[in-house]
């Protein structure tokens, strides 16, 4: 049974779009990559809760989020160093540098469980603003399925300009040469060291934005906004903030 | 283009409808609810509830692609950093708090030295 239904908006939605959504709501409560199922809900539903987090919003005031101390509002279902990895994601995210990430890493975050962190909070975030948009309350998190994580590393994974480890374009394995087709792109392969989380995000990006040669054929529309009103809301989204990418 | 970095009240955006965009895209990352319904009821009156969705996905899959980018410390491919300086320059986009990140510190610091036509 899917949990995830535009049945109720006050919009038809598209088709590929719901299907995309429900795809990745399922494999919201599927076990990943590094976390089980119920770890994956629970980052999900701490994704939902960080807005409300006092000592976010204050940092958020600050003129350096470094210089508040306090605690986290959490669902105390997760571990402390866990949930300021999310709540700073979410609350703050332009402000994050790579000391901050390393200190994530140093407080016992492995980097491909930091990976699946947040590409969940990616999805959940993606999907729950489109809901907002639409005048929807969030859909109704998946439960948890049983099993255990896959705990697959892709070999060619490394370390090179980005915080995380990613697969170079041209150094993918067989595992993954469905993934890299086309032009290079940095942000493709952001996700790549959970190559699944990869897959998962981007088939919910040429959804809800557009598939990658479509972005670039400005010789037809494939939405019922342009590409220049694509390309200007974009912009200003990602200027509130604050992301230079 | 100004819109992007000033938002509503920067003036003309050049694009069809480019102020209720850059409105409705306002609102849907804001707290105000009441603003929310009427940005979206602006959308779809003078554009349609196709576009609402599509607005709608855009704002979300930005939302949380910036997200992405900012917490994996994705650079900028260095094509589009050299192609988008003056722009980013005119737009006080190498002063966004991720900048030093997406460019390269040396990159953003550099570009940041540099004289602006747009704020002179």
């Amino acid at each position: 049974m899917r949990t995830l239904s535009y049945d109720t908006a006050p919009v038809a939605v598209r088709g590929d779009l719901t299907a995309a959504h429900q795809q990745a709501w399922e494999r919201l409560g599927n076990p990943g990559t590094w976390l089980d199922g119920r770890a994956r809900i629970a980052v999900a539903a701490e994704t939902r809760h960080a807005p409300g987090c006092e000592l976010c919003r204050r940092r958020k005031a600050a003129l350096s989020p470094y210089a508040i101390d306090g605690r986290h509002d959490s669902r105390g279902e997760l571990p402390e160093n866990w949930v300021e990895a999310i709540h700073r994601v979410v609350s703050d995210p332009g402000r994050l540098t790579q000391s901050w990430y390393e200190a994530m890493r140093a407080s016992g975050i492995a980097d491909g469980e930091y990976v699946e962190i947040v590409s969940i909070l990616a999805h959940v975030t993606a999907i729950d603003t489109f809901a907002r948009g639409l005048g929807m309350a969030p859909q109704p998190l998946p439960a948890p399925q049983a099993g255990a994580p896959s705990r697959y590393r892709p070999a060619q994974a490394r370390q090179t300009d980005a915080w995380v480890p990613t697969i170079g374009w041209d150094e993918h394995g067989p595992n993954e040469a469905d993934y890299f087709v086309g032009l290079p792109s940095n942000i493709r392969r952001a996700l790549t060291l959970a190559p699944d989380e990869a897959r998962s995000f981007f088939a919910v990006v040429a959804a809800q934005y557009l598939p990658g040669p479509a972005m670039r054929d400005f010789s037809k529309e494939y939405r019922a906004i342009t590409h220049a009103q694509i390309e200007l809301l974009a912009g200003r989204i990602s200027a509130i903030n604050q992301c230079t990418y | 283009m100004k819109a992007v970095t000033d938002g509503t009240g920067a003036g003309d955006t050049g694009v069809a409808h480019g102020d209720l965009l850059i409105a409705f895209g306002e609102a849907v990352l804001g707290e105000d609810d009441a603003r929310l319904a009427r940005a979206r009821s602006a959308v779809l009156e003078k554009m349609g509830a196709a576009a609402l969705v599509d607005a709608a996905g855009v704002a979300g899959l930005f939302n949380a692609i910036d997200r992405v980018a900012d917490a994996t410390g994705t650079p900028l491919e260095e094509w589009k950093a050299e192609q988008s300086e003056d722009l980013r320059d005119e737009l006080r986009i190498n002063d966004f708090a991720g900048a030093g990140t997406a460019l390269g510190a040396n990159a953003a610091s550099s570009t940041r030295r540099k004289p602006s036509t747009a704020r002179s």
